[in-house]
């Protein structure tokens, strides 16, 4: 399948009472068609800022993509400047605004603050349909008014006339999250972002929601990028993995590679701190330490003050080396004694 | 193995004002006719969606909250005819917020060397300020915190340094039994390994008691041999944890357990 979104080495900077803060470091990343393509890491690590930055929704007070290209290839686009490669990171206001929610959708982790409060949930939806598809599709009140309708419905809520009418603070939690996918899907984007789209909901809620991307992935065959630190989430609908350290993409691999054949020292010991059928008694694998400060950050690679088996080559500059068909690993000493662990 | 913590029908009723001059009254049963024990030396897991209760117990039986009806028994003793000494001297709690937990005007040094004062206030030792201090630094070393620590305050620290701090001023106590509301969920994956790890040494090296609140099955399951599942103020199902993982007799247990994300690769 062809690369629909393509990341080439994205720098991202912070800054912080004067001091820079280096969220994202040589990021390259590439995400097929009709994908779900996981990104786990530990709070910190750069995930939201990945998220953000494919939208160039980093403010411009906080911080900036200061290299790399965003490349968005838009397919059976309704408007003809469109066609062919677009760099998102070189793009006016005016033509990012037709990719932000038209193109490429987004679901944040919050469902209670992402939405207006002084706005009903059927308002929301039609903003972005009638920015979106007015003009192309849609013309008449009646018709945004279906198509409202009708992706609440895809969304599996029972009353979306009712739903419709209300006000966030009216909704549950899991409700609101719906809701939120519905809007993010009405104008049938390519790209779908999903931000922690679980963390704040129950069990049983999760199961739900995860489920319902799953379905609506394959209805509207559109392509999937869920950010997560939940580990057993991404094994149960991504097809590919990509784990992020300290800003920097440290493993990329099919799903069943990741889990079955992990290679980073950092991947191998995170899949050991689960509690997942670990024998009673016998205790959890612990990685030392904190994630680095990404205002100091150690040379070479950013793992190397958690890992046991670190040693002097560590502290060069370290390359994303392929071990396997499709599965890349930044480890200088992946090649040695990694290996005969597994 | 003898209870240690026994609770009698316990129940904690809210009432909701609603409408105009709050003519309607709603109430939500929040601990509805709960009993069930804690033995020494044991983790009881207690597990449940948001809103099912399971905080609700924990502060009944630290008396943050007093219940409408039932008697919780410590020892054959009954809770509410303690006083508030005697309580904190035998049960402490870990909460769920390490952000919110802890003072942030107070320093390290205050927050833990507070308990020891009322410890040895209460055991009736005198102690100078210098044995105080010796006591506080061993305490952080039992949890794996430095020792040169006394004089930070809890901003400068992170998540899960906050939890371990914490857990000191829990232990500090020397409590029978620990109630940890959540204690992980807000900690990072490689920081929560870190922290139940440091539960299970404490539980053996202090043999203490602790009902362990949480959300995350399998965690529950990892960590206790015991289990509630409550919904809705009630608990649905009691047992071993292994059994209840494997065959649950609820339809919400099982529910539950259905939800729970698994790693496909690893079955």
């Amino acid at each position: 399948m062809a690369d629909i979104l393509e990341i080439k080495h994205l720098f991202v900077e912070y800054y912080k009472r004067k001091k820079v803060v280096s969220a994202l470091r040589d990021v390259c990343l590439n995400l097929k068609q009709q994908e779900i393509l996981g990104v786990v890491g530990e709070s910190g690590c750069g995930k939201s800022t990945l998220a953000l930055s494919i939208l160039k929704l980093i403010l411009p007070t906080e911080g900036k993509i200061t290299k790399g290209e965003i490349i968005f290839k838009g397919y059976e686009l309704w408007e003809e400047d469109y066609l062919g490669d677009k760099n998102i990171i070189s793009m006016g206001d005016d033509s990012l605004r037709k990719i932000r929610g038209g193109e490429i959708g987004m679901i944040f982790q919050d469902p209670f603050t992402s939405f207006n409060p002084v706005f009903t949930i059927g308002e929301q939806i039609y903003e972005s349909l009638v920015l979106h598809r007015v003009g192309k599709d849609l013309n008449t009140y009646s018709a945004i008014h279906k198509e409202a309708i009708n992706s609440l419905k895809r969304v599996m809520i029972a009353s979306p006339q009712q739903v419709m009418n209300s006000y966030p603070h009216q909704l549950s939690g899991g409700m609101l999250q719906r809701a939120m996918i519905a809007m993010a899907i009405s104008c049938r984007p390519k790209v779908l972002i999903a931000d922690e789209p679980t963390t704040a909901l129950d069990v049983t809620l999760q199961k739900e929601i995860l489920d319902l991307l799953k379905k609506l992935q394959q209805e509207l065959s559109m392509s999937l990028i869920l950010i997560t630190h939940n580990l057993a989430i991404v094994a149960e609908i991504c097809t590919r993995i990509v784990v992020i350290y300290a800003g920097e993409i440290i493993e990329e691999a099919g799903s069943e590679e990741i889990f079955c054949r992990p290679r980073h020292p950092y991947t191998i010991r995170l899949l050991g701190s689960l509690p997942y059928l670990k024998p009673e008694g016998k205790r959890l694998v612990v990685i030392p330490g904190t994630i680095p400060d990404l205002i100091d950050l150690p040379v070479g690679c950013k793992f190397y003050p958690r890992c046991d088996e670190a040693s002097d080559t560590c502290l060069q500059k370290i390359n994303m080396k392929e071990v396997n068909k499709g599965h890349f690993v930044r480890c200088c000493r992946v090649k040695e004694e990694i290996d005969g662990l597994y | 193995m003898e209870d240690l913590l026994e609770i009698k029908d316990l129940k904690k009723y809210f009432f909701l004002k609603k409408g105009l001059f709050s003519f309607n009254k709603e109430t939500i049963k929040a601990v509805d006719n709960i009993s069930f024990s804690i033995k020494k030396g044991e983790i009881l897991g207690l597990v449940g969606e948001s809103g099912s209760g399971k905080s609700t117990i924990a502060k009944l039986i630290v008396r943050l909250i007093y219940p409408q009806e039932g008697k919780i028994f410590f020892k054959k003793e009954e809770i509410g005819k303690f006083s508030r000494e005697k309580l904190s001297k035998n049960v402490q709690m870990i909460f769920q917020d390490p952000f919110a937990s802890l003072n942030p005007k107070l320093s390290i040094g205050t927050i833990i060397g507070e308990v020891v004062r009322v410890r040895n206030k209460i055991s009736g030792e005198i102690c100078s300020k210098g044995e105080v201090r010796e006591e506080i630094k061993r305490i952080l070393a039992t949890v794996g915190l430095p020792i040169n620590i006394l004089s930070d305050y809890p901003h400068q620290f992170s998540g899960g340094q906050r939890q371990r701090i914490g857990i000191a001023r829990a232990l500090a106590m020397r409590p029978r039994l620990i109630i940890a509301d959540e204690p992980v969920s807000s900690l990072d994956i490689s920081i929560q390994a870190q922290i139940i790890n440091l539960l299970l040494d404490l539980k053996e090296e202090f043999n203490l008691s602790f009902l362990f609140i949480a959300h995350d099955l399998n965690l529950v399951k990892y960590l206790s041999q015991r289990m509630l599942v409550m919904y809705k103020g009630k608990i649905v199902e009691e047992g071993l944890s292994e059994e209840i993982y494997r065959n649950p007799q609820n339809l919400y247990t099982q529910q539950l357990i259905e939800s729970i994300p698994k790693i496909k690769y690893w079955l």
